[in-house]
């Protein structure tokens, strides 16, 4: 056991025993032909595989944190996606300016997940990591997934004498994972734009202008076998389990409507720009697993839920304030911003619906509320705001959760240059986010263990929690292990019997108090602010001159040396901010629980055509 | 066309929407060891955080807000409600295929076990929902509660019939390997099976428990019943020795293994107390597996 933490184990062992090796072979292939029926009309078909063989193992040698006795697992998952097509094109201009392209098709598309997966608890031979080996016989674990997706649809392309484009689609699916009287479901879309510089004399400084608004729905299916019950396999022998999870014979698919609406606008010859757009989304039906009480026997059941809105904007402003024979600069801007509002719950929800939670954090929905509202307990204050510490003199525990923060941004940014000189183009990328909070269960856990720097307030001298050996506190208790930065008084005020509030002076030690007021639970603590400044890409790169190139075989050649995520600013602890959480098979944000560090990446492009 | 197009292009949906790993069919002997064990292991659990600090033989040495120094947290029992509540949709499975497969030893089984766990409910909850609960599949998301006073009455009633139930001349048909508590299977030594013995024991004894709790409550007619019961030992059998006492043997081996198996669980941020450590020295109770350390420091 590593004598400065109980949770972490040997360095060694996780570096070069614990290891999880695993190998992948895939294969992606296509074919595709397409035959000219008419000068007018094309036929296409096309098959193709996505295919891949995946073998994965979990090494954990004996006196291992977890597994003491060591434990192996072999788990072999062969997947596939099979997309076959078809379409008709019809291609047509006629003399008053219109250019039409139409086509109708089909696809099928059959999707296969197996997964087996063998472990043993305890190795007879440590090192060996073979089932063979096992103490406990293999636990034998097995999944499988079918879906298929059953699609016809078609597009029509309309195009005024290059002033006014109309686009219209249509498309019907019918999904093997919906209940079979709702499995086929349908949604159109329709978008336009105006040119309206070809269509209305504009000043010659308007090189471009043109509006664009469309109406859109899509439609979606959900994971399989939701639609009747199944025992869980137990792990002992000839067992089962009824499912926590209660089917839904009904429910029925989600659709999203959005709509949106913006502008391009160019001037002086394309050298500033300006694009803008609106756009408002609805969700409807979504499918999820909601929780359900659990004296019905079940933790969740599958439903359609309610009515989420999501509506927002997006400005780009680009620019080319340098533009000459050898040297140009381009620049551009953009800034986003989506706002996420719940109109409704599902029908004979609570008015709290638990949409996911990790440990101790939740995201709660309430109408009104967002689908990111981070839920958990909170530090208890008086009406002034402070915060009220109780007999024991640690911070007394709230009673019941309260909300938190939501998770969202408020709005992202980015910013990007690019400077060309004869051959050598340097460009990059910063962006960033404002607002958004993410609980930081890896805060709590190092807090605890007194790992992190603002722990070190009140156990060295010159900080504000510090308190001396010769402190009178001290001395005047010959109980007290008489020694400084051992004790300290919780900052906040107790309760008085008459009602009122005094300022807390109890002594505890500053290990008790770092574990209680940032104990797991407590989510207003550990939560932080999400927002970020990222040098998110810088790239160098050359291409070869012409005058080289003529005499070479090639067309083109370019090297680049580039970096990405290679510098982040933030207040967030111990990880990107833009880490998320894995809860099963979703990805929840705002709560982060031990996640992978993202990475830095540099590397060496090199780009030679024939 | 387009009709011919729509039924192909459904056709073998609902063959394809079948998990062909999971199982839609079981008997009733599929369910009871996962129940056995995950009950033995949540009460276990259950005393290693609440009972063992509480009766201050376990001590924690990070903070003095846990249980062990009475600050007992609204959401102390969830972990309680919700695992109890699972494992008797569980037992409700099982009855109901019980009846279906007409298997009376496996319905008096059950009804031992809801009778045990509900009445673990009632006393730790008070009035708990029990004649709607685990009917989720019945559309029934908001069950009302009971009084625990009717609970009581139901668990009297239930181990009664439970224990008429119990055919001693057959044994356990679908548990060939013997279930985890008594290793009852289908053998039987002299015409009788020695398991099905143990459970109707089991059965007598939780109720004549129950009944002692409510001796003197209106209505439930405790007293005589206790005296019926003691009156007529070869109806009601009941515990005589170790022997009978309901235990479930875990070898410690996956997946049968301890509630606790991280080493980091045994000993962070805790440490046993004088009284517990002096009890066992005085009762002269052999040392176990984590031998403790004087803690030098005191809080």
């Amino acid at each position: 056991m590593q004598p400065y933490s109980s949770f972490i184990g040997n360095p060694f062992f996780i570096l070069y025993e614990s290891e999880n090796p695993s190998e992948k072979h895939s294969v992606v292939s296509s074919a595709s032909a397409t035959l000219q029926l008419s000068h007018k009309l094309d036929f296409m078909i096309r098959s193709g595989i996505q295919l891949s063989a995946d073998q994965r193992e979990q090494h954990r040698p004996v006196s291992d944190v977890v597994y003491a006795n060591g434990y192996f697992k072999k788990q072999n998952v062969f997947d596939y996606e099979m997309n076959h097509d078809a379409l008709l094109t019809y291609h047509d201009s006629y003399s008053n300016g219109l250019h039409v392209n139409a086509s109708v098709g089909g696809n099928m598309m059959k999707q296969y997940y197996d997964m087996l997966s063998a472990s043993v608890t305890g190795l007879i031979t440590p090192g060996v990591y073979k089932l063979a080996n096992g103490v406990s016989d293999p636990q034998v674990k097995t999944t499988i997934n079918n879906k298929q997706l059953n699609s016809l649809y078609f597009a029509a392309n309309f195009a005024y004498k290059d002033k006014i484009f109309v686009d219209v689609t249509g498309r019907n699916d019918w999904s093997s994972t919906l209940p079979k009287e709702n499995c086929s479901f349908f949604y159109p879309s329709v978008s336009s734009s105006f040119l309206i510089n070809e269509m209305v004399k504009l000043p010659k400084q308007i090189s471009l202008l043109k509006l664009r608004a469309s109406w859109a729905q899509v439609g979606n299916d959900t994971d399989p076998y939701k639609t009747s019950a199944y025992y869980n396999t137990s792990d002992f022998a000839g067992s089962v389990e009824v499912a926590s999870t209660l089917y839904n014979k009904n429910f029925k698919p989600e659709i999203s409507t959005n709509y949106e609406t913006g502008f391009d606008l160019r001037m002086f010859k394309n050298r500033i720009g300006l694009d803008f757009s609106f756009y408002y989304n609805r969700t409807k039906n979504q499918i999820l697993d909601a929780p359900m009480d659990p004296t019905t026997g079940y933790t969740r059941a599958t439903i359609n839920s309610g009515n989420v809105r999501n509506r927002g904007y997006e400005v780009e402003l680009n620019a080319t304030p340098v533009l000459t024979k050898d040297f140009n600069w381009k620049t551009s801007l953009t800034w986003s911003r989506n706002e996420n509002k719940i109109l409704s719950l599902a029908e004979g929800a609570d008015e709290n619906q638990l949409i996911s939670s990790i440990g101790s954090a939740s995201l709660i929905g309430r109408v009104g509320g967002t689908s990111g509202d981070l839920w958990g307990y909170k530090l208890v204050r008086n009406e002034k705001g402070d915060v009220v510490i109780g007999a024991n003199g640690l911070p007394e525990r709230g009673e019941e959760i309260e909300y938190v923060g939501c998770v969202y941004p408020g709005w992202k940014a980015g910013f990007y240059n690019e400077f060309t000189y004869k051959n050598v183009k340097f460009s990059f990328l910063i962006d960033g986010q404002m607002g958004g909070k993410i609980y930081s269960q890896s805060h709590h856990k190092m807090t605890e263990q007194g790992k992190l720097k603002h722990t070190l307030n009140g156990r060295l001298p010159g900080t504000e929690y510090y308190i001396g050996a010769d402190d009178s506190r001290l001395t005047s208790n010959p109980d007290l292990t008489q020694l400084g930065g051992l004790y300290m008084v919780a900052p906040g005020v107790v309760k008085n019997s008459d009602g009122g509030y005094s300022p807390n002076e109890k002594l505890i030690t500053v290990e008790s108090y770092y574990k209680e007021y940032y104990r797991i639970a407590n989510v207003e603590t550990n939560t932080f602010d999400a927002s970020f400044l990222k040098l998110r890409e810088v790239r160098l790169e050359y291409n070869l001159p012409k005058k080289i190139l003529s005499r070479s075989p090639f067309t083109n050649a370019s090297i680049a040396f580039y970096g990405r995520n290679l510098l982040c600013i933030t207040d967030f602890p111990l990880f990107d901010p833009e880490a998320a959480a894995l809860n099963g098979s979703s990805i929840t944000p705002g709560i982060e629980t031990g996640s992978l560090p993202s990475t830095r990446t540099l590397g060496v492009n090199i780009n030679l055509s024939f | 066309m387009g009709g011919l197009l729509c039924t192909s292009c459904t056709g073998n949906f609902e063959e394809l929407n079948t998990d062909p790993t999971r199982l839609q069919d079981a008997n009733p002997g599929t369910f009871l060891d996962p129940i056995l064990y995950g009950m033995a292991t949540t009460n276990w659990n259950k005393f290693n955080s609440h009972t063992f600090p509480l009766m201050q033989c376990k001590i924690s040495m990070s903070n003095t807000s846990g249980v062990g120094w009475y600050y007992m947290s609204d959401a102390a029992g969830d972990g309680t409600w919700t695992t109890y509540y699972k494992w008797l949709n569980n037992i409700r499975e099982m009855e109901d295929q019980a009846e279906t497969l007409n298997e009376p030893n496996y319905k008096a089984i059950a009804l031992t076990l809801k009778g045990w766990i509900y009445g673990l409910l009632a006393d730790s909850f008070g009035d708990v929902p029990m004649t709607e609960a685990c009917r989720g599949d019945e559309k029934i998301y908001t069950p009302k509660f009971d009084t625990q006073k009717e609970v009581y009455q139901a668990i009297i009633n239930e181990l009664d019939s439970a224990n008429q139930l119990f055919v001693e001349t057959s044994g356990l048909k679908y548990n060939t390997g013997g279930e985890m508590m008594y290793g009852t299977d289908n053998t039987l030594v002299s015409g009788k099976s020695a398991g099905i013995l143990k459970w109707k024991k089991f059965c007598n004894s939780l109720r004549m428990r129950t009944l002692l709790r409510v001796l003197d409550v209106d209505g439930l007619n405790a007293k005589a019943e206790l005296v019926k019961m003691i009156s007529n030992p070869a109806t009601y059998p009941v515990f005589q020795s170790n022997d009978d006492a309901a235990k479930v043997y875990i070898t410690g081996v996956a997946p049968e293994e301890a509630p606790l198996t991280r080493p980091a669980d045994y000993t962070s941020y805790i440490c046993l107390s004088e009284f517990f450590i002096n009890n066992l020295s005085a009762l002269k109770i052999p040392a176990f597996l984590f031998l403790p350390r004087q803690q030098q420091t005191e809080l």
